[in-house]
């Protein structure tokens, strides 16, 4: 091996000569049509898509199909009824059938299918199921990442990456081995949503984030692990077995009381609650939080685990803090993040409350947004004037 | 970070493993950081490491290569295994950017090496099952065929096209999928 260090130059394909999980690896690193093109180099890459572990298709905004009125052309002409996502649906099934073509006994599993639509349509609904299925198939023992979005930017703005949306379970689905569920912009009725839920029995991370028809969920059967409700503005209520429960996250709107049940004694290590309500912050919505918060709290203190609170307030803008995060935070809270700390009167109210009442804080990290240094230096000093617990490590970034 | 310091009082603490290249050199290194090879962790599972552990596949100069990776990366991973909740632990991140950026910086500088060692290094981590160099040097590989035409990605890694004219036109006909 060490004679060949100099012969690159010379002409030795030494590419060609890796292994065909290697060259796979490679190619999974490239768009999948370029690596499906790889088989036109020579015969040895003529079937190196079987060994191709990752597909990922992103549909692009083509203004001449995606166009309303064609599409209305489509709908109503259209003799084939066919979508109007046909090209892209074509695409997706010429790399899935050349690999299976290109299959021998040494294909390498499915890790990663990557399929994102501009904008889905019901007529797409049977490939999809299909495709799917065969990914379900070809992965192997290892993980396998499917991620369909059906849509191009529903997810609401801080949109976060997705790893399993997927709008159109098969009718009677079952995922035996997901463990971490992540629904992002889902417009089905919450009917699918609790099936896919239902289906995946050994699920223990489950995040819904932007899924406006979302409204009952019912999580009972398993214990999870980690639980993300992020701006599912009509979730009426969630239940949940929390006995395993160490994280929980939320965005959105302040929710009314009754959104969340808790089942069992969860011991939260992480609880980040982010609100985004832009005007509304009133009296009201704060007995809300801290009852949110409480539940946590409550729970915590038969742990020993330290509550950690992350806060990210985006605006406040009224004064009536009396008083927020009540006396659950006195004992618990060990860690406090404020992010877009830019010092208007509500947020230094909740910084000032918090702060001064959060006896066993260990952290403290404040993010700023882009402002001068003086004003940063100034509101730091405040903030460190604030901190009761003097031992804290603070952090200002 | 204190879980860091911890990870290499572990690691300082931990036994030595000698690895011996293809052309005979021994390298000592620790544990912590052997085991960020799957294959060597699994002969130190099974016990079989007394006396050295032979690597017929690998030059000492790669073996150094692979193993100056394997100590950078060693720490980040001790580094992570001392938190004990990696999500939403956004103070922990904030810390660890810094070091991150670091290891950042050491791989961009690691993979400056010509292609022959490039693909050395890829048989190695392949052969020693090293996943986060696999994918450091795959990358790289996949990098600079990207965006490249089939005639070019020949000329640039002395690839004989040795198909026929029907055999592309069929092969044309088959990927037909992969083009726009």
């Amino acid at each position: 091996m060490a004679s060949v260090g100099r012969q690159d130059a010379a002409g030795e394909d030494r590419l060609s000569g890796l292994p065909d999980k290697t060259l796979g690896h490679i190619l999974s690193f490239l768009p999948t049509m370029e690596a499906g093109r790889a088989a036109m180099l020579s015969s040895r890459w003529r079937d190196i898509f079987a060994s191709v572990h990752t597909i990922s298709y992103v549909e692009l905004y083509d203004p001449n199909t995606m166009d309303t009125d064609t599409r209305s052309t489509f709908y109503f002409d259209s003799e084939e009824r066919r979508s109007t996502n046909g090209n892209f649906l074509d695409k997706v099934n010429g790399a899935l059938l050349c690999r299976r073509r290109c299959a021998g006994p040494e294909t390498t599993p499915l890790r990663v299918f990557h399929v994102f639509f501009q904008d889905y349509h019901n007529w797409d609904r049977p490939m999809v199921d299909r495709w799917v299925a065969y990914a379900l198939q070809q992965a192997g023992d290892e993980e396998l990442h499917l991620d369909l979005r059906l849509h191009a930017g529903v997810a609401c703005k801080c949109g976060r990456s997705a790893e399993d949306d997927s709008l159109v379970p098969p009718e009677d689905i079952s995922l035996p081995a997901v463990e971490a569920l992540h629904l992002t912009g889902v417009r089905n009725p919450g009917a699918t949503i609790q099936r896919l839920i239902s289906g995946c029995p050994r699920l223990v991370d489950l995040t819904l984030e932007g899924c406006p028809e979302a409204r009952r969920v019912s999580v009972l059967d398993k214990r999870l692990r980690r639980l993300s409700l992020r701006c599912c503005q009509n979730l009426e209520s969630v239940a949940v077995d929390a006995s395993a429960l160490v994280a929980f996250d939320y965005r959105g709107t302040v929710p009314p009381d009754t959104l969340l049940t808790l089942h069992g004694t969860p011991r939260i290590s992480s609880c980040t609650v982010e609100f985004c309500d832009r005007k509304l912050f009133g009296e009201d919505d704060l007995v809300r939080v801290r009852k949110l918060l409480d539940k946590f709290a409550d729970a915590a203190s038969s742990s020993k685990d330290d509550l950690e609170g992350d806060m990210v307030m985006v605006t406040t803008t009224t004064d009536a803090m009396a008083d927020f995060p009540a006396q659950c935070l006195r004992h618990r809270l060990g860690e406090f993040n404020l992010v877009h700390y830019g010092g208007d009167e509500a947020q230094r109210k909740v910084a000032e409350m918090v702060l001064g009442k959060a006896l066993v804080l260990q952290k403290l990290c404040v993010v700023f947004p882009k402002a001068s240094l003086a004003l940063q230096t100034s509101l730091m000093s405040q903030i460190k004037g604030w901190v009761v617990n003097k031992s804290a490590k603070m952090m200002f970034l | 970070m204190a879980s860091a310091g911890s990870g290499d009082e572990k690691a300082a603490a931990a036994a030595m493993i000698t690895l011996i290249s293809s052309d005979n050199e021994k390298f000592e290194v620790t544990e912590a950081t052997a085991t960020l090879s799957q294959t060597i962790r699994h002969m130190i599972e099974d016990g079989c490491t007394d006396g050295g552990v032979p690597l017929p596949n690998v030059t000492s100069k790669i073996l150094a290569r692979v193993i100056e990776y394997c100590k950078k990366h060693a720490t980040a991973a001790a580094g992570e295994e001392g938190s004990s909740s990696s999500f939403s632990d956004a103070a922990f991140l904030e810390v660890d950017r810094a070091f991150l950026e670091e290891l950042e910086e050491f791989d961009d500088a690691f993979l400056e090496v010509d292609r022959a060692t490039l693909f050395d290094l890829i048989l190695a981590a392949n052969y020693l099952d090293i996943k986060g160099l696999l994918n450091l040097t795959c990358q790289k590989v996949a990098d600079s065929v990207k965006g490249k035409t089939p005639e070019q990605i020949r000329e640039m890694y002395n690839i004989v096209n040795d198909l026929t004219p029907e055999e592309e036109a069929e092969i044309r006909r088959e990927t037909q999928w992969a083009f726009e």
